[in-house]
């Protein structure tokens, strides 16, 4: 996958988990907590999700790399490689 | 029968609902297990005729709007997110399917006192309220209203605090903290008299701060939703629903074998048959779960039980009423002393001095509620304080007898309120009476008890039971939104994380 598909993975499950939420205005360097007000119960829906969809088990201890959408990208690429 | 089941969840209420869609949303084989033919639990429904009555819901705390959400978002980081839109978030129904109609206003009346305070939605109310019949306590609510803002709700491991005395710290005027607390102890205290400081906080934002809303179906919209996520997750994983929650199923036996290396749960109906799982969650309440491993080492159960009854007027009383025109439920008190007596009546079967009244049909837009009461029927429930031992004590003949009593008490307590002229006067045109034995029955509470035991298991955890987790009333949630936040939490906690 190119960074661009692992940024769009990560944006679609966030739309699932957060349909109310605009996110067309998404920076990438900044906290997904702040921006879109996501709490610990939905960084577990994302675990949830990539674990669901994509097959990738994420250990707690990674789980701060999900902080931003940059850090996602750059986490999850090595991870979804096809 | 030799699967053994990731969990195992005990009564579809709401918390137990909830514990199952999030555990067959994270791909868990899940059995839901009801004693009672329909879902809900506490908060259950009915028809009669072509009438529709909900049992238990009067309105949802916490209300919110996810557009108004973020508003607030950058003004106060530490702002804890409305637990509403959360548990909406978390089970994916969409926050429009709840069709929620917003309170216009609720009143608390203290009618011995002759005092009364009017609050809505919007927080400026109540607060204009106490500041023109309390004007030297305003600026210590003020106060009070900025503690309650800054506390952090997150430590579940906080002892016991005496909400009373914390909040007779910032008010002095024991009225005005009587009547603070009357809203807060009706809708979720198992403790007479007094709430427990944390609980309070959470109690004070969801009424106070956010504030009451219903949807436009009542509590069978919510179960509803619940049901069909429930199935839409059944169908993702291609399992049958109906193989999932399973109706008419009375658990009767937990028991774990010691003996086997999994350790795994049995849970024993009264039909003989039996289910294994790795997890157990019961919902059903701290006692009555005691009872199911047939430990006998504690005595927890709840006090406070209700009557309700429920009538149903040929008019809608609220229409142009002088004084009730907006008001969508009133928690009334004629206890003198400027008390209002929060706890189980001891020599006699219900407290008149006190009752919760609800308008369900008060709720929503000015124009929507004109439109309702132009088609002339019109609900209202009384929540009264009952005794559970006088109500399971007497005889069939009695008991009925009893029930006749309470509808005229209620029709008395009606026309104080309304104060309607004999001239044009409603008439009554069905009724029904719920007692505490009722809520035993079909809840299976012990004692009726609605609130459950005084002592929450907060972190869900019945030690020293292993994988074995309480949610619902008695893990310390309370409300609709809190026993589907519970559900959801216990699961999140116990059934995502324990495979990592």
């Amino acid at each position: 996958m190119t960074h661009e598909e692992v940024r769009q993975v990560v944006v679609d499950i966030i739309a699932d988990i957060a349909p109310d939420e605009d996110l067309s205005n998404l920076k990438g360097d900044l906290l997904l907590r702040e921006q879109l007000g996501l709490d610990s119960m939905d960084f577990l829906d994302i675990v949830m999700e990539l674990r669901k969809k994509h097959k990738l088990e994420i250990p707690p201890e990674d789980y701060p790399k999900l902080a931003t959408l940059d850090s996602c990208v750059s986490y999850l690429s090595p991870k979804l490689i096809n | 029968m030799n699967q053994i089941y990731d969990v195992v969840v005990i009564g579809a209420g709401m918390s137990g609902l909830a514990a199952t869609i999030r555990s067959l949303m994270f791909n868990k084989s899940v059995l839901l297990l009801e004693m009672h033919s329909v879902a809900g639990g506490l908060n259950s429904y009915y028809k009669r005729g072509s009438r529709e009555f909900d049992v238990g819901l009067h309105a949802l705390t916490n209300y919110a709007h996810p557009k108004n959400q973020n508003k607030n978002k950058n003004k106060n980081q530490n702002q804890n997110k409305n637990a509403l839109l959360k548990v909406l978030r978390q089970l994916r129904i969409p926050f429009e399917k709840m069709q929620l109609e917003q309170q216009k206003s609720s009143m608390i009346d203290f009618h011995y006192d002759g005092c009364t305070l009017t609050f809505s939605n919007e927080i400026e109310l109540l607060i204009s309220e106490i500041g023109a019949r309390f004007p030297r306590e305003i600026d210590n609510f003020i106060k009070l209203l900025e503690e309650i803002n800054s506390y952090a709700d997150d430590d579940l491991y906080r002892p016991y605090i005496s909400a009373k005395a914390r909040v007779a710290e910032f008010i002095s005027d024991p009225l005005l903290v009587e009547m603070i607390f009357t809203p807060l102890l009706l809708y979720g205290s198992s403790w007479e008299n007094d709430i427990d400081y944390s609980q309070f906080v959470i109690m004070f934002r969801s009424i106070y701060l956010e504030g009451f809303s219903k949807p436009k179906g009542g509590v069978r919209t919510i179960i509803n939703l619940l049901l069909s996520r429930l199935k839409d997750e059944c169908a993702c994983s291609n399992k049958d629903d109906k193989d999932v929650l399973q109706f008419n199923k009375r658990v009767v036996e937990l028991k774990i074998d010691r003996d086997t290396k999994d350790k795994e749960w049995k849970i024993k109906l009264q039909s003989g048959e039996v289910f294994k799982s790795k997890i157990v969650i019961s919902t059903i309440g701290y006692q009555e779960t005691l009872h199911l491993l047939d430990n006998k080492s504690k005595n927890v159960v709840g006090k406070l039980s209700f009557t309700e009854s429920i009538l149903i007027l040929d008019r809608d009383v609220n229409y142009q009423h002088p004084k009730h025109q907006d008001t969508s439920i009133i928690f009334y008190n004629n206890n003198s002393n400027k008390k209002f007596s929060y706890q189980r009546p001891t020599d006699v079967a219900v407290d008149k001095n006190s009752a919760v009244i609800c308008f369900p049909n008060n709720f929503g837009t000015s124009s929507e509620r004109v439109e309702r009461a132009e088609s002339t029927e019109s609900m209202v429930r009384f929540s009264m304080l009952a005794n559970y031992d006088f109500w399971s004590n007497y005889s069939q003949k009695d008991y009925s007898m009893e029930k006749e009593k309470l509808l005229e008490e209620t029709k008395i307590l009606l026309d104080k309120i309304i104060q309607s002229d004999n001239q044009d006067k409603y008439k009554i045109l069905v009724h029904d009476i719920f007692t505490p034995k009722t809520i035993y029955k079909y809840s299976g509470h012990l004692a009726g008890s609605v609130y459950g035991a005084e002592i929450k298991l907060k972190d869900g955890k019945l030690l020293p039971y292993e994988n074995l987790y309480i949610a619902g009333t008695d893990q310390g949630f309370l409300g609709i939104v809190g026993s589907l936040l519970s559900g959801i939490t216990i699961a999140n906690f116990y059934v995502l994380k324990e495979q990592e």
